[in-house]
């Protein structure tokens, strides 16, 4: 009996110092300090550096905030107008343009209209400086997706600007008219290209077909969630729905397969599709299934690194030769795993540090020793 | 027609269930109050509940998480499955005629 209690004690103290060790070693192990630099956003989606070190962060909410010097300032910026807040809607993304210093023209993305009307829109606006804050002056519709939808989920909404100056936009499926991704005869589940003062570039890939939205660049997406160019490569995620999570590289004309090929399922449990990959149709460089939900992305250190809602976490995609080749980006898994929240945007600083967006209201600095 | 086509059972059946039984259960005693042909009450409960409860799901979630009930045509297919459900309902809770007093 005593012996059987000894042995019970070595036991518990090999597991609890093992524990330990472990515990020791991880927190040594770590090579970064996180900073949280703001809080109090009320459900924040993207985020952008200005010039001067200021941040802005839209919330879906409707409201364009300022982070300066570590502090969210009371006022935010003027001249917003007015967005559709529902479901998934509201004011989503934010992008300079990438002539900001001489322009000061920004581009915002945000759901229009009303619940049984809305539709994602692309605005452009002078950011001027005020006493009090920033305002947004001469603004102008660039684009609004067509048809309306009737639902409040899967607008996309994600900006870049190619070298050309010209903007691309991502639009999701609308949820309930995901078959339209199919279609070029609207703009659901597309990837649109146009000029920064509206009008559609004379070479977008199918300007000159009839009855195909001229401002179609790709076509068979989802939910997109981040669009980046970097060094004259387009990267995009997207949303799948009970897996089925993509990276893709998006080229002129494509087809990337939603929802004729997806390797996820409906939330309902049915099938959405018996194919994983069809002919004519570009498969992911990247599928995450089980879903991990990315959010945002950035390109660091010649890393790609990607923040995600459901899994909680950061993914570094290591880019490789080989063009759009399937190993073309590999998938280096989670880093910096102390950020286990959920993580709604990420961008590079230009201090040269990573900064996260956080669901929860907060702004993140991740430096690394 | 394979297994992984049933997936959607999983999340539609606990649903229809749901629905049957609040609509089964007003199909009873609108039979008791207003009489009439019993097939036809269950028959009307059957198709009724499940478009309700779909609608009631698309008002809510503002979409439609069945995907084939997002168009005039889905919608009237499923309302005529529930209608079909509703008479099977009716004929197999039928008492039988020696047990009947």
């Amino acid at each position: 009996m005593c012996n059987l209690i000894r042995i019970k004690h070595h036991c518990l103290l090999i597991v609890v110092t093992t524990i330990s060790l472990l515990i020791t070693f991880n927190v040594l192990a770590r090579n970064y300090t996180l900073e949280t630099i703001a809080t109090g956003l009320d459900t924040p989606w993207a985020m952008t550096f200005l010039p001067n070190g200021d941040v802005l962060v839209t919330e879906r909410s409707g409201k364009l905030r300022v982070v300066r010097d570590g502090k969210l300032l009371d006022q935010a910026v003027a001249g917003v107008p007015n967005v559709y807040f529902a479901g998934q809607g509201g004011l989503l993304d934010i992008m300079l343009d990438q002539n900001f210093a001489n322009n000061h023209a920004a581009y915002l993305s945000f759901a229009h209209g009303e619940r049984g009307a809305n539709a994602t829109r692309l605005i452009a606006a002078k950011l001027t400086a005020t006493d009090s804050g920033y305002t947004l002056e001469d603004k102008q519709v660039l684009f609004t997706a067509q048809p309306d939808k009737r639902t409040a989920h899967h607008y996309g909404a994600r900006i870049a600007q190619m070298s050309d100056g010209s903007l691309l936009m991502t639009v999701g499926d609308g949820y309930n008219y995901r078959e339209r991704a199919q279609t070029l005869d609207n703009h659901f589940g597309k990837i649109v290209r146009i000029n920064p003062d509206g009008s559609v570039p004379e070479d977008n890939p199918f300007v000159k077909l009839q009855g195909a939205m001229p401002e179609i660049y790709s076509l068979g997406h989802r939910n997109q969630q981040a669009l980046l160019v970097a060094d004259g490569v387009i990267y995009e995620h997207e949303h799948g729905p009970q897996g089925g999570d993509e990276v893709n590289i998006i080229k002129p004309g494509v087809n990337y397969g939603w929802p004729v090929a997806t390797h996820g399922i409906d939330y309902t449990g049915a099938r959405i599709s018996p194919f994983t990959e069809y002919e004519g149709m570009q498969s992911p460089l990247v599928n995450w299934t089980p879903s991990i939900a990315p959010s945002g992305m950035t390109l660091h250190n010649g890393k790609l690194y990607v923040t995600s809602l459901a899994e909680q976490s950061v993914r570094e995609l290591e880019i490789r030769d080989g063009g759009d080749k399937p190993d073309y980006l590999r998938d280096n898994g989670v880093v910096f795993k102390d950020l286990n929240q959920r993580l709604r945007d990420v961008v590079d600083g230009p201090d040269g540090h990573l900064y996260f967006l956080t669901d929860g209201g907060e702004i993140i600095r991740l430096i690394e020793k | 027609m394979t297994l992984a086509d049933l997936g959607i059972l999983q999340t539609l059946l606990p649903v229809m269930a749901g629905c049957f039984a609040v609509g089964f259960i007003v199909a009873t005693f609108c039979h008791k109050w207003f009489g009439g042909r019993r097939d036809l009450w269950y028959i009307a409960a059957g198709a009724s509940s499940i478009v309700c409860t779909l609608m009631m799901m698309s008002t809510m979630m503002q979409l439609m998480p069945v995907a084939g009930a997002r168009d005039a045509g889905g919608m009237v297919l499923i309302s005529l499955a529930g209608a079909l459900g509703g008479l099977v309902f009716s004929r197999l809770s039928l008492q039988p005629p020696e047990q009947a007093k």
